[in-house]
């Protein structure tokens, strides 16, 4: 396996860890918070709320303007 | 009635979904480093600006929703979240202090790779738009 295949598989094992709490969030029916959920305390408070949108800001420009 | 919808309300959705769609297809047809690419993403960029700080201004308060946020009994699946991003976050600064890239790819390097069809830009440039309606319309 190359390093890069090693790296890959990790970036894998992260993303599946991520599907899988967020399915746990939806078997749940609301009793465990999912990815929403989350956004969604973070962008309680203003500040909260900034930092994510600058952050989408960033994303856009670094993804698919510069 | 609790529940109801009414029409608008029921093609929101849709409407939404085939905008971000049309967005994408548009953006996708440019390349990096163009004007076209600059004003495209730039045209969101500002309407995001604009629109939170219209909200803001209307709801003079704490923030948009203050309080919903408390520690309940879900409080260690948090500390999950947090735990996950954290992790998400090392192993991006892992990957980014090494090199070659093409050995340590990074979430950027993997958005390019995405990026580099038609379809894949496609997609991603509606997710983005999507995420960031979803981000400024609390």
């Amino acid at each position: 396996m190359s390093t890069r295949d090693a790296t890959l598989a990790v970036w894998a094992g992260l993303g599946a860890l991520v599907v899988a709490a967020e399915l746990a969030a939806l078997a749940s029916r609301g009793r465990v918070p999912g990815l929403g959920a989350l956004l969604d305390r973070i962008g309680s408070r203003r500040i909260g709320q900034g930092v994510l949108v600058l952050g989408w800001m960033w994303l856009g420009w670094h993804a698919f303007a510069r | 009635m609790p529940g109801a919808r009414t029409p608008s309300g029921r093609h929101r959705w849709p409407a939404g979904a085939l905008a971000c769609a049309a967005y994408g297809l548009v953006l996708s047809a440019t390349h990096p480093f163009t004007v076209p690419a600059d004003v495209l993403v730039a045209l969101p960029l500002a309407g995001a600006v604009g629109l939170v700080a219209w909200r803001w201004r209307r709801r003079r308060g704490p923030g948009p929703g203050a309080g919903t946020g408390g520690v309940g009994p879900s409080a260690r699946w948090w500390a999950l979240w947090t735990a996950l991003a954290g992790v998400v976050l090392g192993w991006e600064l892992a990957c980014f202090a090494r090199a070659p890239r093409h050995a340590y790819p990074t979430l950027s390097a993997l958005l390019d790779s995405l990026d580099a069809t038609r379809a894949g830009k496609t997609a991603a440039a509606a997710a983005w738009l999507a995420l960031g309606w979803y981000l400024v319309r609390r």
